[in-house]
């Protein structure tokens, strides 16, 4: 019969600590909403760069934003931006005639982190420039409860 | 018997976990700070008078209870606040917090705090009718900022590993289901389509608002089941733990009045004092030590110096304090232990001898939103025929919230 092993006080705080840790790694979603900006944009159709900005005012959150072109006649998507951090001030889609009648469709996941004065509502600037005007989009209201509460951003915008 | 005790372990992890989830919609809130800002400083009440460099929240709030062993409820509050985020200062997103741009660390590091005690005119503490309230107002700036460390980098950069792990997992679970959707894939080709007129567009764009609003809306409902919510959970546990570190050469400016109110009447008040002053070393972050120094110009400060018998016109006083402050840090950043010695000189009477304060002071992390500090030592004021007078106190700073960090 195995010999009965006291557990010694470190062991224990081990155990504690594990515990700890698979609590904090549970698997409820901390997406606290998801954001939906669906509009269109005029171009002028002359080979004009177009650019947008994606700007996040709320002090401390920590953003990741990929971007792509979508052509829905060929169902093929010319990238735009891949995992940019924080946030985008005058990126380049492409020229306004590559990008006649497609979609810029973009998705970013903010978060909160320790800087963020939780409670607090997301605040951010989106917009777009390069064609007949420079167009701000308006967001929903959105807002982080806590710290690493998340909040998706599911843009698209048509471009003709 | 281990086995049994882990699967004790993990039972209990996984209820806690399944608690927690009832709790979501639950608002958290860490309020809560050492007592060390500029308006408590000047008021005489900081556990120290030489600060450290702090990452700062848009506000937060310090209570301290000087002394009779807790049987009362603390008389002296303060909040502190940062212009920036109230005032809604554009893009300081998290990279930005570790920028050397002027601009970026000005916003970042600009506070504003208010302070009220109730203390009689030598700044102590009593219970009766010689304590009267004081108010404190004080602005600190960094003007050099010391940079993340190695290990915040790495920790930061693990952050948005996370944060492109759940980023991913959005756009593998809506990526399918926006281009299955055929309703949705008709009205994009229609927009698409270059026979379509522009004038048809905006009413084709009301269209696909509502099509992908209601397809978020059924990704919202079935969001638990995916692989985005592990992702999501991932990223807040990691998020949660994130602890900001910095390490190098710090510059702060700091100022501040204090106001007596000796009757508690608001139409009555006295400035007490007012001052400025500039806090620089070599901030060490977690472990290890760090070295401050102090140089502080005060303005009528007409208590806190060597006058035992009060004899000497104290009005239109100024002060020149010099110091420093040696630091140690242990614990992950939890425990700190250090001890400061200013010297404050005269500056515009020769006839009031210079003083020195002397303290020893400690703080500990005891967990969420709750800090023990302590401090003993000779303050300004002790004089050599009384034989110093001793300061000491336990304070125990208890929050209403989260475990979040504001750290060093």
């Amino acid at each position: 019969m195995a010999k009965k092993q006291k557990l010694t006080k470190a062991a224990k705080q081990k155990l504690l600590k594990a515990a700890d840790v698979i609590k904090n790694f549970s698997s409820v979603s901390a997406i606290g909403d998801i954001i939906n900006i669906t509009d269109s944009y005029r171009i002028n159709n002359n080979g004009s760069p177009l650019t947008f900005s994606l700007v996040f005012n709320t002090v401390g959150v920590g953003a990741i934003t990929t971007a792509v072109l979508h052509d829905a006649i060929n169902d093929v998507d010319l990238p735009v931006v891949k995992d940019a951090r924080d946030s985008l001030v005058d990126q380049p889609i492409n020229t306004d005639t590559v990008a006649n009648r497609k979609f810029l469709k973009i998705s970013s996941t903010v978060a909160a982190t320790p800087l963020t004065a939780v409670p607090v509502n997301l605040d951010v600037d989106f917009s777009i420039s390069g064609g007949i005007e420079n167009t701000s989009y308006p967001i929903p209201a959105a807002s982080f409860k806590a710290v690493g509460d998340q909040v998706i951003l599911d843009i698209s915008i048509f471009f003709f | 018997m281990k086995k049994i005790i882990i699967s004790f372990f993990i039972c209990y992890a996984c209820m806690q976990a399944k608690s927690q989830s009832v709790l979501q919609d639950s608002v958290e809130l860490n309020l809560l700070n050492a007592p060390a800002n500029p308006a408590f400083n000047l008021m005489g009440i900081s556990p120290s008078s030489v600060e450290r460099p702090t990452d700062l929240n848009s506000f937060r709030v310090s209570i301290q209870n000087a002394t009779n062993s807790f049987t009362k409820l603390p008389s002296n509050y303060a909040v502190e606040f940062s212009p920036a985020s109230i005032f809604g200062r554009k893009s300081q997103t998290l990279q930005k917090f570790n920028s050397s741009k002027f601009s970026d660390v000005f916003w970042q590091s600009f506070s504003v705090s208010v302070a009220v005690a109730t203390a009689n005119k030598d700044d102590k503490e009593t219970n009766d009718t010689s304590s009267f309230t004081k108010l404190g107002f004080g602005l600190k700036v960094s003007l050099v900022r010391p940079h993340w460390t190695a290990t915040t980098v790495n920790k930061i950069d693990s952050f948005y590993y996370f944060l492109k792990l759940t980023n991913d997992e959005y756009i593998k679970l809506a990526d399918p289901v926006f281009r299955s959707n055929e309703k949705l894939q008709a009205v994009e080709k229609k927009m698409a389509d270059p026979n379509t007129a522009a004038d048809q567009i905006p009413a084709l764009v009301k269209m696909q608002v509502e099509i992908r609003q209601s397809i978020i809306n059924g990704l919202k409902d079935s969001l638990q089941q995916s692989a985005l919510a592990k992702a999501s959970a991932d990223l807040k546990a990691y998020s949660n733990g994130l602890k900001i570190e910095r390490r190098g050469a710090f510059l702060d400016l700091a100022s501040g009045i204090a106001l007596d109110f000796p009757d508690n009447r608001f139409n009555y008040s006295m400035v007490s004092k007012a001052g400025a002053w500039l806090t620089g070393g070599y901030e060490n972050g977690n472990k290890g030590f760090s070295i401050l120094a102090i140089g502080r110009y005060l303005f009528q400060p007409d208590k806190i110096y060597a006058d035992d018998s009060a004899k000497i016109k104290s009005a239109d006083i100024s002060t020149f304090d010099f110091g420093g402050r040696l630091l140690c840090t242990a614990l992950k950043g939890k425990f700190n232990i250090g001890a400061e010695a200013v010297y404050r000189s005269v500056l515009n009477d020769n006839v009031i001898p210079a003083s020195w304060r002397l303290v020893l002071n400690a703080e500990y992390d005891v967990g969420f939103n709750q800090k023990l500090t302590f401090s003993l030592g000779k303050n300004f004021d002790g004089t050599v025929n009384k034989s110093g007078n001793i300061i000491a106190a336990l304070n125990f700073i208890r929050g209403f919230g989260s475990s979040k960090k504001t750290t060093n």
